[in-house]
């Protein structure tokens, strides 16, 4: 048997090994993998969900030498660059800052006022790479993992305590160029801190490693309406970090 | 763990040795037996079956019980444990990157039974695809060997040569438990029916990641050691139909997943199958003709899509005939050719379209017996590339060999060279930020010549060498320093650097002594001196050697009654300090000094024999607890002390009798 089993074995493996060899062939079992659509094919902007309030938004995110403004009232998207130089005159905080940085430990090394940060006439919220600011909202972290698992009102969450921006230093980075110095270019810029660990950014060994939170967070804008903001994803399905397609409940 | 501690350790090691050696003094008696079997087979120096003492040219041996006592799980595991001069260093990534004296993984041909892995990361093979699970020996021979192998074998070869079955049937199973919740199981299942023999060896390893560098303020290169799961599964099936016609049939299987990014699972599969027939023509006349698939897959497992995305294949199919003639009483002549197609894949290509590139050869090797003292061996290679500027390669071989009882005195010239990879030629791909990786088209190969001198003297228990090699490259395929293109983007290319060399000094003592009472006491002391110069112009895209390594083993076994015996090893390693320039990654790009500190490490391990078919092995590795203060790419990934179990079951000797085994 074992005779018969050796014969069949070798005829089966010989058969592919002479196939591969004469048909040129590139390779076996590519059954095994998926195979994604490309990211030139995704749909970018927003897609509407199964009730009128529910949709995601699907952003290519990968510069970071821009601002992506969301406005979720009209449900438009603009894309702004980031100034790297000064031309006029100075707003006296917006910079370019250079700084070495070594885990938790950053060294201030460089600064180059620029010109203040355009922005569209009316937004609600603005990424960066995986940096969110708002237009003068506030953010809340919450335990669900799912907005399907929220409660039916935001006034649920009305007693808890939502977090504004902040001034960062060190958060937007603009040149990654040095990483491998432990050296980065960061815009000084408003950060929503708690939006912002949506996904976390692990650079200190590089290349850079990163984990989403997947929680849902609320966000309450100036006008006190509020957003259910979940990332669904910060890659494409072709792995392409810096794709984002977030899942949104508003007004929620 | 500073230099003069490092000097106090191995003092106090050599002192207690020497102490328990005076100890025993008074009962030691001489036996004739080697450390080592001088009359143990190689292969990998002539192509030809030699015994280890007669080989003309020197070839280091790592038995099947000497991996079994190192309890090795892959070939990083084993070469660090047993070799000096070989370090396992990390680049970006925690990519593994091997350096064997003066030599990095590129340069370095490893082969299995004879044949070449495909894939690599770095330059590297993977290195934990090749498990001890079902090994019988490796064979090293260090210096240029691409007279007889091709491209790839400037440093040396790597042989790795595995079982076959021999006994009706065996099963052997082995388990170990380390740090980390580090596993390994492993089976080697053999049968054997009149003319059909067939090895089934199966290992899975899992180990947790964890970070060595707590402290995120300080300067370490890496941080996290990423662990992960392997999975591997191989089987040879071997037929005899004729006494003089021997035919094998290998498939392989292996699976590997590393958790570097929670969202991202990095694995790597690879699939090979090969046939061969070895034919003995006649008394004088062999002929060895075997066909060999290899496919190396890299996928993106994304959590958070549930899909597994092909990012990388490299291919290679190859077909290879040997032919023997002995002339005269002794003289050997081979002859042969391969052919190899190359086929890669991945996304560091610009257009992410597949290359191919074909390689033939043609080599003769003549080995000429001038008396009883005296052997001459010579060896021409021409190979041949589709693609490229590297498209002609000629290389030769001339060894010397001299035997004088005890004494052989060997030397010679080796060339070698090493053909630019398709990735080192046409990659274009954004590494992070704006920092890209530029391939080169009108790379050439890089080429070496080797010179070598080695004496041995294997007299009874006694085995000493002493080896020189100098090696003078030119056109080494390294990588620029960063550069600035005209988009304003910085880029790193490959480039070749004019020249460089490398010498290797090499001392290797080894002795044996059987003691009244059953006992017996193994010892061997290897030290390597490497010394690299590299010409100005490009990055050291790997950690350079260090100058000095000695490694230091003992083994005293006993056999304490029919049922039980024990074999206590120390196994030390010490490497001196590396200072070297690399480049700032930052505009202006200027150099900056970098000082690995030295380190030393000790294992202490014990084996129990119970039985025929029982071993335990419970093994201290680093028993100083040295753990460094600074975690640089070169630096060994330790926190400290860690206890090692492990077990092995030879199950058909649970109801066979027979002499009583200690490999695993």
């Amino acid at each position: 048997m074992l005779q018969a089993l050796g014969y069949k074995f070798k005829h089966t493996l010989a058969l592919c090994l002479a196939s591969c060899l004469l048909t040129g062939c590139n390779g076996l079992f590519d059954g095994i993998y998926d195979e994604p659509p490309s990211d030139e094919s995704l749909q970018l902007g927003f897609n509407q969900g199964d009730t009128p309030n529910r949709f995601s938004i699907v952003l290519d995110a990968r510069d970071y030498d821009e601002w992506i403004y969301l406005d979720l009232h009209r449900r438009t998207i603009t894309t702004m660059p980031i100034p790297t130089s000064l031309t006029g005159e100075w707003d006296g905080k917006s910079q370019w800052a250079k700084y070495s940085v070594y885990g938790s430990r950053y060294e201030q090394l460089e600064l180059r006022p620029v010109d203040t940060q355009p922005e569209p006439e009316a937004w609600d919220m603005a990424i960066h790479h995986f940096d969110v600011r708002t237009n003068g909202g506030a953010v809340l972290r919450t335990d669900y993992h799912s907005i399907a698992d929220l409660p039916s009102s935001s006034q649920t969450f009305a007693d808890e305590a939502f977090v504004s921006d902040q001034w960062t230093m060190h958060q937007c980075i603009v040149d990654f160029s040095s990483m491998f110095d432990h050296k980065i270019w960061y815009q000084t810029s408003d950060v929503n801190l708690v939006l912002t660990e949506w996904v976390r950014m692990d650079f200190s060994t590089p290349p850079p490693k990163y984990e989403a939170s997947n929680r849902v967070y609320l966000l309450r804008m100036d006008d006190d309406t509020v957003a259910a903001l979940r990332l669904r994803s910060y890659m494409s399905e072709a792995g392409t970090k810096g794709f984002l397609t977030i899942d949104v409940v508003y007004p929620y | 763990m500073k230099l003069t501690s490092i000097y106090r350790h191995c003092l106090a090691i050599v002192l207690v040795c020497a102490i328990s050696l005076g100890a025993h003094a008074h009962t030691m008696s001489i036996d004739t037996t080697s450390y080592v079997d001088m009359g143990e087979l190689v292969i990998t120096a002539t192509r030809t079956p030699r015994s280890l003492k007669d080989t003309p040219v020197l070839t280091r041996v790592i038995s099947r019980k000497d991996i079994a006592q190192t309890d090795a799980t892959d070939l990083r595991d084993l070469l660090q444990q047993e070799l000096p001069g070989v370090e396992f260093t990390y680049s970006m990534n925690q990519k593994l990157n091997m350096n064997v004296g003066g030599f990095a993984g590129q340069s370095v041909l490893i082969l299995v039974d004879g044949e070449r892995l495909a894939g690599e990361t770095m330059e590297n093979v993977d290195f934990s695809r090749i498990d001890m699970n079902n090994v019988e020996r490796i064979e090293i021979v260090r210096g240029a060997q691409s007279a007889l192998y091709g491209a790839g074998a400037v440093g040396g070869v790597i042989n790795i040569i595995t079982r076959s079955a021999q006994e009706p049937w065996s099963l052997n199973l082995n388990a170990r438990l380390a740090d980390h919740r580090e596993q390994r199981y492993g089976g080697v299942f053999g049968l054997k029916q009149g003319r059909v023999g067939n090895m089934l060896d199966m290992q899975y390893t899992s180990v947790d990641n964890y970070t060595v560098c707590m402290d995120y303020a300080d300067d370490c290169e890496f941080r996290r050691v990423y662990g992960g799961t392997t999975l591997s599964v191989k089987d040879k099936l071997q037929y005899t139909p004729i006494d003089n016609l021997k035919l094998t049939a290998r498939a392989g299987y292996f699976f590997k997943e590393m958790t570097t990014d929670i969202d991202v699972y990095e694995r790597c599969r690879d699939f090979s199958g090969g046939l061969k027939a070895e034919y003995t023509i006649s008394k004088k006349d062999f002929l060895d003709v075997s066909a060999s698939y290899d496919q190396y897959d890299k996928s993106d497992f994304l959590h958070l899509w549930g899909t597994d995305v092909l990012d990388y294949r490299n291919l290679q199919m190859s077909v290879r005939t040997m032919y023997n003639r002995t002339l005269r009483t002794k003289d050997i002549l081979t002859v042969g050719g391969d052919y190899m197609r190359d086929y890669l894949r991945t996304y560091q290509f610009a257009d992410g379209v597949g290359r191919v590139q074909h390689t033939g050869d043609l080599f003769a090797q003549y080995d000429c017996f001038l008396g009883k003292r005296w052997e001459v061996i010579g060896a021409l290679r021409w190979d041949c590339l589709s693609d490229g500027k590297a498209s002609s390669q000629l290389t030769g071989k001339l060894a010397l060999c001299y035997k004088l009882d005890a004494l052989t005195l060997r030397g010679g010239y080796a060339g070698g060279f090493r053909a630019p990879t398709l990735k080192e030629k046409y990659s274009y791909f954004n590494m992070v930020g704006d920092i890209y990786i530029k391939g080169n088209e009108n790379l050439v190969a890089e080429r070496s010549h080797n010179v070598n001198l080695s004496a041995e003297y294997a007299w009874k228990n006694y085995n000493l060498s002493a080896s020189v090699s100098y090696n003078d490259i030119s056109d080494r395929i390294t990588s620029t320093a960063p550069q600035q293109g005209s988009m304003g983007e910085y880029y790193i290319q490959y480039m070749n650097l004019p020249s460089a060399q490398v010498l290797g000094i090499d001392f290797l003592a080894q002795a044996r002594w059987t003691l009244d009472g059953g006992h017996s006491l193994k010892a061997r002391a290897n030290y390597v001196f490497t010394r690299e110069w590299l010409s100005q112009g490009g990055m050291t895209p790997y950690c350079p050697a260090r100058p000095h390594s000695f490694n230091l083993r003992l083994d005293w076994d006993k056999q304490w009654t029919s049922f039980y015996g024990t074999t206590f090893s120390v196994l030390g390693r010490v490497l001196s300090s590396v200072d070297y320039e690399t480049m700032q990654m930052d505009y202006p790009f200027a150099t900056r000094h970098v000082h690995n500190p030295a380190y030393t490490i000790w294992k202490l391990q014990l084996q129990n024999r119970l039985g025929k078919a029982v071993s335990l092995n419970i093994a201290l590795d680093n028993v100083f607890n040295y753990a460094p203060e600074v975690y640089y790419f070169n630096s060994p990934v330790t926190l400290g002390i860690n206890l090692m179990a492990g077990i092995s079951v030879d199950v058909e000797r649970l109801w066979k009798n027979g002499k009583v085994k200690t490999e695993r």
